[in-house]
């Protein structure tokens, strides 16, 4: 019985597309920046060094750690050069290859130009093309690492781009218990976090729409009315448009017990306390996306969601050697 | 003579209070305690949700996780409401209410956005309407 329940369980993924049989999925990689060993690994040195920020303090692993799923460990918003604190809170870079957007607005499409953004912002890491060039052209392991892994182009933030862009696309993440749950493992899961799975899924809970898929998001821009004036305006500061005011991407839930505070600007500690925004159905908002209602969980049922949710951690992830700093 | 016309057309908005939204699709009606006098500046008043249709279908408003917003500028998602209500069964009535107190006399843009309260199956709406609220 109980193995026919967790049968019919995944046939239900499978149906929702929450899962794929067979095989897991390929990150899509850029036709104008394929990945090699050499760009890999100097992309990963690039993320970890100070060095590419004006005061050489920040790094991109400042505010993207790997202990915490490469979100910044607590903090609602990072600091920068200077100490300067940003908007926004970092997101975890967890299969950040397969985004469609980035950003909390989701005004980019790849990676290659996300990076500009932090590399280049002056509360972020403050640094101008020529200065990063300059700098990087001044240290004898970057001049031979470049060599090797961009062999007909010069050192610039474009390659600098490139290459981070390289490593973050091996952030790959699909062992958590979910994973080996949908692989068959009926035991990897425990009965709440099937439970709580359960409300995901379903129209109670009705968190499928938007955390869609075996990515746990749909890359769409919502207004979950979290506010009924929001102070940082999201989507609408690129469009301009009133009806985009509030909107901010939905970010995917994989490995989400390691990435707290949530939401676009860290306000809410909490798992149970984000469910508990949805269950209560958020602010009055005249953006409020249209599924945003109360949802009328139990307690108890909320707790379960909160098991699932911690379900999705890939504990491997956050110790995988290929993705800490490289040895010196 | 426009003056007077202008005064007459407030004095309506202010004693009839129908929403409308989605191009007439959605209708509703708000009153606002005593027997639907115009509402005082300052003073808390109860605004009770008198109906809602969905094309020309009543829906039963114990199904609608409603709440009225309240502008005297302009509407926009940047711009903070004046007041707020959301609307909850007074079991004492039987309607849907909430208690309002406009800050200021004058015209204000009224929104109800309305979603489905859980397990109801209404489409999420929202609908515009104006009141004048009176000096106290």
């Amino acid at each position: 019985m109980k193995l026919t329940a967790s049968f019919l369980a995944l046939l239900a993924l499978i149906g929702l597309g929450v899962y794929a049989v067979g095989a897991l999925p390929a990150v899509p990689i850029p036709a104008d920046n394929p990945q090699t060993p050499a760009k890999v690994e100097l992309g990963r040195k690039l993320f970890y060094d100070t060095r590419l920020s004006s005061d050489n303090t920040v790094a991109c692993a400042s505010c993207h750690k790997p202990e915490f799923a490469f979100s910044d460990g607590g903090k609602a918003v990072s600091e920068g050069v200077r100490r300067q604190k940003g908007t926004r809170n970092a997101p975890t870079l967890t299969n950040v290859g397969f985004r469609q957007s980035l950003f909390w607005e989701g005004r980019t499409p790849r990676l290659e130009l996300q990076a500009v953004g932090p590399i280049t912002a002056h509360d972020e890491m403050d640094m101008t093309p020529e200065a990063l060039r300059s700098r990087l052209e001044g240290i004898p392991e970057y001049r031979l690492a470049f060599a090797r892994a961009f062999p007909r182009e010069p050192i610039s933030l474009q390659t600098v781009a490139k290459a981070i862009s390289a490593f973050q696309r091996t952030l790959v993440s699909f062992d958590s218990p979910y994973d080996r749950y949908v692989a068959g493992d009926d035991k990897a899961m425990s009965p709440a976090a099937l439970r709580g799975m359960e409300l995901f899924l379903g129209e109670k809970g009705d968190c499928f729409h938007c955390h869609v898929g075996g990515q746990f998001t749909d890359d769409q821009p919502r207004n979950t009315a979290l506010y009924t004036v929001y102070e940082d305006v999201g989507l609408a500061r690129a469009t301009g448009k009133d009806e985009d005011v509030g909107k901010f991407k939905t970010p995917t839930l994989r490995n989400v017990a390691l990435t707290a505070p949530y939401m676009h600007d860290g306000s809410i500690k909490t798992l149970r306390e984000a469910i508990q925004h949805y269950n209560n159905g958020g602010q009055p908002n005249l953006n409020s996306d249209p599924l945003i209602r109360p949802l009328g969980m139990t307690d108890a049922e909320v707790e379960d969601l909160v098991e699932f949710l911690k379900a999705l951690t890939d504990e491997g992830f956050t110790k995988n050697p290929a993705f800490l700093p490289p040895k010196p | 003579m426009k003056k007077v016309v202008a005064l007459l057309l407030l004095l309506a908005l202010a004693f009839a209070h129908p929403f409308e939204g989605s191009g007439g699709v959605i209708q509703g009606q708000v009153d606002f305690e005593p027997n639907d006098t115009i509402p005082k500046a300052g003073v808390a008043t109860v605004a009770w949700l008198e109906y809602v249709k969905i094309s020309g279908v009543p829906i039963n408003v114990e199904d609608c996780f409603c709440t009225l917003l309240f502008y005297q500028g302009q509407v926009s998602a940047t711009a903070k409401p004046d007041a707020t209500v959301r609307m909850a069964k007074n079991p004492r009535t039987g309607r849907m209410e909430g208690i309002v107190t406009f800050p200021k006399p004058g015209p204000y843009f009224l929104v109800m956005l309305g979603r489905p309260m859980p397990g109801k199956q209404i489409p999420p709406f929202i609908m515009n309407s104006i009141i004048v609220v009176e000096p106290k």
